[in-house]
């Protein structure tokens, strides 16, 4: 069944990834296009397959280069936060003592927060923009990485095989490079999938609340924003980004999951 | 239990350490400045905006504003609203309400819908409706609440017109419960959707966690029927890594409602947050932060104390 | 004896697993237990003794892989024999934890742990007996008495936690006992109990053996506890039942060669009285049960192997002498020397 979603999911993810790669060289609009002899066309109206938006620009090319920044942001996010996190999570965890003590009672600070709250005021330092983003994502979403690693470090550092290098005399380096990194590669990819996922849900938080962004450029978040004033004449321009949203999440998600069933058995299980 | 009292109070004063003084930075080191309100208005000079930048207290290093604040902090004197000149703590408990009845609402649906979807899903592992709730939960988790909240009232409100679209009640009529009812439908049902797929997950594991132990064999071997071991020993011992769950929902309901409250245009907390953050309210905006970091810190507390005292194992040790 | 109160004919369970091949456990495994009777299953883990004893309860889990077929006639008092295999839930219920109940291995994980010992013993009594709750509490605390533990009017209102896991396996055996059944079975009892612990609940067993008069099946891997307890030793391996006899016949000549090697080296019953011993280790593994070898599955281990003889068919069980089944092909050439 695990297996089933999670090919479900590769395939949704790779698909939305392709067409939002592909499709807008193909289409014969920009998503910058303005045309205001064609506002609110509705999906399925002539050249315009899923419809033009409050000016006039072709829902469909925003849709597809709106979702190709999330998933760049996701994916950037995830790697700054990946990084971030197994570097703090694998010094606590194979030190442990004062460091750790540190890095825990920041994170759990950094818990207290509304997830919004820091998501706001970070955005305000830099300019808005797809590079700010990935930095404020990043900022909030290594420490779930680092708790994994920090723990799966930790477990493993008493285990005989560590033990065994360690009296041979191997440097600190040498051990949580070579032989405890690679012990916990499956854990770190689980976490860090589930992570592009949260990325994007975070940008579209973003970017409807107005601190994400900007217009003109399309994003899924700002389209909703923008379609919530005419929620009433046009719902489609409110329900289509939503979807993009999901398929995206969703098939990250169960890629996520299934994973996690691949490399820990006892969890998926129960999961 | 090796936790004292008193070693997770200590922690939880540094934690709030590390909050103030991160958010205080956070928010005056962002760009932005307070008097930008000021600033627009006609005939405004330097010498005006001077004066009112003395007044807010802004004129000082930033160490010692915080200093000031922090002592009045804990003295019951959280400022006052750089907007409308109100103190903080009334203003914040004039919105608490709203925010309380919105996410307690909201948590209970939560609660009782994903509970009961995890149990369901536990007593039937690998049953068709067992796989539909774990797609079901993955699909609530990985939309954006928002989207839910346009999506409703554009079905509920726009189109069908059966529910209001926004606020806690009509516009210039009487409170009634009804009306109130009505309002508070769909913000809450949007609100719990995330939490519902949480629990849903949650309980699904701990409860199947519970069914495969030992004692639940022994419960079987006994011969007691599927309601008795359901409820009496299987659910009993699910439980208790829920009380968990409920104290670490705080925060997640706290930001779910600050977007939630936007969409529904509910006057509660989460939209006095934002409000705040857009008109470089600091003293609003800090003493929500605040009251949220020690709501989350004592839901934790309390989380634990609850634990203590529903598992007999814990009580055990402590004798 | 007066005929036996269970008698078991050709039980089969079969898991099966996604995919693969199902997985036989238990093959056409017969046997008698006699009123009043101790019956020792005796095999290496994964032999299929544990899953006999829990397809008799119905305790299998009921997953849709799992098959179980033959026959296990129970007698009642006074009633006539029901087929535990065939019975629905509802009447499996009854007589789970009334006529027949189980004590388990580990007493640390088979008590629940946020229930009072108190409970724990008075749900059963409240479920079969139909005893009110405060009857009930007074039954669990004489039961708790006649267990041995000490301050039973204390112990009723304990969590597990606060007990030492012998009393827990005493708690156990209370609750097993309570509504006074005619089988009991004991998966293991006192394997994860020290030494001297264990001996207290074997002389405990007895002890209300013969107060109670129920007849137990004693499921071990322990010959020591064996030579202890059991009237009757039916050896299993590899899902089979390879040996059936009275316990002195099992333990001073034992026909099967994988008795043999079991017993080896405790040559008699009074030897392994005195020295309590624990099953010999024998060269080889017990057979995967996906594949089975062909013929006598213990072949391959077995040192009176004769290619062409003991990996043809796989030999039954036949009648040695009068109580005593062996299956095994060469059992007579063996037995001569």
């Amino acid at each position: 069944m695990k297996i089933r979603t999670a090919s479900t999911g590769m395939v949704m993810v790779v698909v939305l990834a392709f067409a939002c790669v592909v499709l807008p060289l193909l289409l014969p609009f920009d998503p910058l296009e303005i045309d205001l002899h064609h506002r609110f066309l509705p999906p399925l109206s002539g050249s315009h397959v899923l419809g033009t938006d409050e000016i006039g620009r072709d829902t469909l090319v925003r849709l597809l280069v709106g979702a190709r920044t999330s998933l760049l942001i996701g994916l950037s996010a995830m790697a700054l936060s990946t990084l971030t996190g197994c570097l703090t999570g694998g010094l606590t965890g194979f030190y442990g003592g004062w460091t750790r003590r540190v890095l825990m009672r920041i994170v759990d600070s950094v818990l207290c927060f509304p997830t919004i709250f820091l998501l706001l005021t970070l955005a305000s330092f830099g300019q808005p923009g797809a590079l700010t983003i990935v930095g404020i994502v990043s900022l909030v979403a290594w420490m779930e990485v680092s708790r994994v690693v920090d723990g799966q470090v930790r477990a493993l550092r008493g285990r005989e095989f560590v033990v065994a290098v360690e009296a041979m005399g191997a440097s600190a380096a040498h051990m949580l490079l070579r032989e405890l990194l690679p012990n916990i590669t499956g854990a770190i990819i689980v976490v860090s999938t589930l992570n592009v996922a949260r990325a994007i849900l975070m940008e579209a938080y973003v970017s409807y609340l107005g601190n994400g962004i900007q217009p003109p450029q399309p994003s899924l978040g700002a389209m909703l924003n923008d379609a919530q004033e005419y929620l009433r004449p046009d719902p489609w321009l409110a329900i289509l980004p939503g979807l993009v949203i999901a398929v995206a999440v969703i098939g990250l998600n169960f890629i996520g999951d299934g994973l996690r069933v691949a490399v820990d058995p006892r969890q998926g299980r129960r999961a | 239990m090796t936790d004292t009292f008193v070693s997770r109070l200590a922690r939880m004063v540094v934690t709030l350490a590390i909050v103030s003084v991160t958010g205080f930075l956070l928010l005056h080191l962002a760009p932005g400045d307070p008097l930008a309100q000021f600033a627009l208005s006609p005939g405004m000079t330097e010498t005006q905006l001077g004066m009112i930048r003395h007044q807010m207290g802004l004129d000082v290093p930033l160490p010692v504003q915080y200093l000031v604040w922090v002592k009045g902090l804990l003295f019951g004197d959280w400022g006052r609203s750089f907007r409308d000149h109100q103190p903080v703590l009334t203003i914040i408990f004039g919105h608490l309400g709203a925010t309380l009845e919105l996410a307690g609402t909201a948590s209970l649906l939560a609660t009782w819908a994903g509970a009961s979807m995890g149990v369901y899903g536990a007593f039937r592992q690998g049953s068709r409706g067992d796989t539909m709730m774990t797609i079901l939960s993955v699909v609530l988790l990985s939309i954006p609440t928002f989207w839910f909240g346009l999506v409703f009232i554009s079905l509920f409100s726009v189109r069908l017109g059966w529910l209001p679209s926004g606020n806690i009640h009509t516009v210039g009529g009487a409170f009634s419960p009804g009306d109130y009812l009505r309002h508070l439908f769909l913000p809450a049902i949007v609100l719990a959707l995330g939490s519902t797929a949480i629990w849903s997950r949650y309980t699904r594991n701990a409860v199947a966690e519970v069914l495969g132990q030992d004692y639940i064999r022994t419960a079987r071997a006994k011969g007691l029927s599927p309601r008795r071991i359901r409820y009496r020993h299987v659910l009993r011992n699910a439980l208790l890594p829920m009380i968990t769950l409920a104290g670490l929902q705080f925060p997640t309901l706290l930001s779910g409602a600050l977007v939630t409250e936007t969409v529904f245009t509910w006057p509660g907390i989460g939209r006095l947050f934002l409000d705040s953050l857009e008109y470089r309210d600091y003293p609003v905006a800090m003493g929500i932060l605040m009251f949220s970091a020690v709501l989350a810190t004592f839901g934790s507390i309390l989380t634990d104390a609850l634990y203590a005292v529903a598992d007999p194992r814990l009580r055990v040790s402590r004798q | 004896m007066s005929g036996p109160i269970l008698s078991v004919r050709k039980l089969a369970v079969t898991f099966a697993q996604g995919g693969g091949p199902d997985i036989p456990a238990v093959e056409g495994a017969s046997f008698d237990v006699g009123a009043g009777e101790t019956v020792a299953i005796v095999g290496e883990s994964s032999s299929g003794k544990s899953v006999t004893a829990m397809a008799l309860l119905g305790l299998l889990p009921a997953g849709a892989g799992t098959v179980v077929s033959g026959q296990a006639l129970f007698r009642r008092d006074g009633e006539n024999a029901v087929d535990l295999l065939a019975l629905p839930d509802r009447a499996m219920r009854a007589i789970r934890g009334r006529d027949i109940s189980m004590v388990f291995q580990d007493p640390m994980t088979s008590l629940n742990p946020v229930l009072t010992i108190g409970e724990q013993i008075a749900e059963v009594l409240m479920t079969h007996d139909g005893l009110t709750r405060r009857q009930a509490q007074a039954m669990a605390i004489e039961m708790l008495a006649r267990v041995g533990l000490r301050d039973p009017g204390q112990i009723v209102a304990h969590y597990p936690g606060q007990l030492s896991g012998g009393m827990r396996q005493r708690v156990m055996i209370a609750i097993a006992l309570a509504c006074r059944p005619r089988l009991l079975i004991a998966d293991e009892p006192t394997t994860a109990l020290d030494v001297t612990v264990q001996a207290q609940i074997l002389a405990l067993l007895r002890g209300l053996q013969a107060e109670m008069g129920m007849a137990i099946i004693f499921i071990t891997h322990n010959i020591g506890v064996v030579a202890q307890v059991a009237d009757r030793i039916v050896v299993m391996y590899s899902g089979q039942v390879v040996e059936n006899a009275p316990v002195r016949d099992a333990l001073d000549s034992p026909l099967m060669p994988y008795s043999r090697v079991l017993f080896r080296t405790v040559p008699t019953y009074d030897a392994v009285l005195a020295r309590r011993q624990r099953l010999p280790t024998i060269p080889g593994h017990v057979p995967d049960p996906r594949h089975r070898p062909q013929g006598c599955t213990f072949h391959p281990r077995c040192a009176h192997f004769r290619p062409g003889v003991c990996d043809g068919f796989r030999p039954s069980l036949e009648s040695a002498r009068s109580g005593h089944e062996v299956r095994c092909v060469r059992w007579e050439e063996i037995a001569r020397g």
